[in-house]
């Protein structure tokens, strides 16, 4: 992709949408809320989808599976595919999918059909997160960068948050299958207002029309390797990891196609993902450490209300509320922390967030007891919750910023390393 | 990379979880054997309260011995949560000495980008 690779023209910087960059914000944001909420919010209903579909909950947990695995073989290459067809119509196809099988998830008659409704699901979701990321990045001027991200860093650590309280309150009160047809409004409207509002800058389809040649080979083996490693993540502890063929074949699978994927990428002139980025130490660093704090966030985010209903008896329901104070402490800080990254040298404040997330959590270790009361657990999540809230934003800012003080030139690749670089790759340099 | 993170966090705690209970629990049986005293008079002590209460002596043994086991339960689930908690704090503490290694950044620079 050397060909879309250009050192920047300098007018891209002037650009700015004709309506109001909040408008966008808030229409982007929404799709990528929509997308992470579906990761979260069937967990609960798996029981009911199983019963009413006459399947095993076994087979049921697939339909989380299915989707995360679709999610993550998209994620990767969504940005080398907006740069295929153009951002604003890669944005509106992957809504589009995911309305058109939010729909057929819900009326889905049978089990196999519910999962490969979701897969497709997946496919359209997989899109939307790191597109918002980039459209928001173009359509703020730098100085406004840290809030709008804090806004849509919201909805993407509440989201997981909501979603299993959601959840668990359609499908008691409602049906299952109202979990999927509740998206439906949500999305039309992100649909109806991204068609109207959000525009490509200039500069995006010049580098469109740089001649693409595809990398088949690099996206094989990216799909097989991190579909089968988010499929063995997903089943390894029910299956018992090494003890079952299933996933020892996963293992050895995801770890060949990956390994080679580096090697194929790293000498390749136009890779679909720039594994390159990682000699710059700080760009591996913040991986690095985007990685732990995704392991921080998640696992906390079952510990507790796993801890509650397991041992100490608490409806999900009530479990879920648990983690509230913690949203709401998030949402606090993230405007607050997205300031302070303009201000304040990322290093600092990255250092500050793992400090009190390694306090919060020693706490956690020393104080959790089957004792303890709601207001008491609500506090432990709050403790661990606040050191993300300052990780966020400043991890990203670090990662990058080697690559805006050298004005380097980065290769339109979205890489495995997320959305950062989805991002980067996006970036005015 | 937050989401293969949150995938591979989830998956490694909720392993740690099992296997530590399992650890705790042969630990915590070990102390509760027949010939330990304090078991034997805890055993005595609980079954004979629960025999007060209308059952048979036989089946209030049973119970108590039922209870006995989900205590240990509850006990090596709880502290096998503690140990989590202190592998997940002492990974943190390993990224906030790496956090000095980092290099300055230019905070006006607009460099604000989340990351999924």
């Amino acid at each position: 992709m050397s060909a879309t690779a250009l050192a920047l023209p300098s007018e891209q910087v002037v650009w700015r949408p004709k309506v109001s960059p909040w408008a966008i914000a808030a229409t982007v944001s929404m799709a990528a809320f929509i997308e992470v909420l579906d990761t979260s919010v069937a967990n609960v209903a798996l029981p009911y989808v199983a019963g009413g579909l006459g399947a095993s909950y076994d087979d049921s947990t697939w339909v989380l599976t299915s989707y995360l695995a679709a999610n993550a073989i998209v994620l990767p290459i969504s940005g080398w595919l907006a740069a295929l067809i153009g951002r604003k119509r890669y944005f509106m196809m992957s809504l589009a999918i995911f309305t058109v099988s939010s729909l057929l998830c819900g009326l889905a008659p049978s089990l196999p059909l519910l999962l490969f409704f979701r897969a497709v699901q997946g496919v359209g979701g997989g899109g939307l997160q790191p597109m918002a990321q980039a459209i928001l990045n173009d359509t703020f001027p730098p100085e406004q960068r840290g809030q709008a991200f804090a806004v849509y860093g919201i909805t993407a650590v509440l989201a997981p948050t909501v979603g299993p309280m959601l959840g668990g309150w359609i499908t008691d009160s409602y049906s299952w299958r109202w979990i999927f047809f509740i998206t439906l409004p949500v999305v039309l409207l992100a649909l109806y207002l991204t068609h109207s509002l959000v525009e490509d800058p200039p500069f995006l389809h010049r580098l469109k029309s740089g001649g693409i040649r595809v990398d088949y080979m690099g996206m094989s083996m990216l799909a097989l390797g991190v579909g089968s490693l988010q499929v063995l993540l997903d089943k390894g502890q029910e299956d018992d990891w090494f003890g079952s063929h299933f996933i020892t074949t996963l293992i050895i699978t995801a770890a060949v196609c990956l390994i080679a994927l580096v090697i194929w990428e790293w000498f390749r002139k136009e890779p679909i993902i720039d594994v390159r980025m990682f000699k710059s130490f700080n760009f591996a660093t913040a991986n690095l450490m985007m990685f732990m704090m995704g392991f921080m966030l998640f696992s906390t985010l079952v510990l507790i209300p796993e801890f509650l209903q397991t041992l100490m008896g608490y409806t999900a329901e009530l479990a879920g509320l648990v983690l509230s104070g913690g949203g709401v402490i998030l949402l606090v800080m993230m405007p607050i922390v997205g300031r302070l990254t303009s201000k304040i040298q990322a290093r600092w404040l990255i250092a500050t967030g793992w400090l009190c997330l390694a306090i919060g959590l020693f706490y956690c270790a020393h104080n959790i007891d089957l004792f303890v009361s709601f207001r008491f657990a609500m506090w432990l999540r709050v403790a661990q919750v606040v050191g993300i809230g300052f990780l966020f934003v400043p991890i990203t800012a670090a990662g990058i910023s080697e690559f805006l003080r050298r004005k380097a030139i980065v290769s339109r690749a979205s890489s495995i390393s997320c959305a950062t670089s989805a991002a980067v790759s996006e970036l005015p340099s | 990379m937050r989401n293969i993170g949150g995938s591979i966090g989830t998956s490694v705690v909720t392993t740690m979880l099992v296997r530590r209970a399992q650890y705790h629990q042969q630990i915590l049986v070990g102390h509760i054997t027949p010939d330990t005293p304090a078991y034997q008079s805890a055993l005595h002590a609980l079954s004979s309260k629960i025999a007060h209460s209308g059952l048979r002596a036989a089946d209030a043994r049973d119970q108590t011995i039922a209870r006995f086991y989900q205590l240990v339960h509850q006990q090596s689930g709880a502290l096998s949560y503690m140990d989590i908690f202190w592998v997940l704090a002492a990974l943190c503490s390993i990224m906030f000495v790496l956090a000095f290694f980092l290099k300055k950044n230019d905070p006006g620079a607009g460099g604000q980008v989340a990351a999924g």
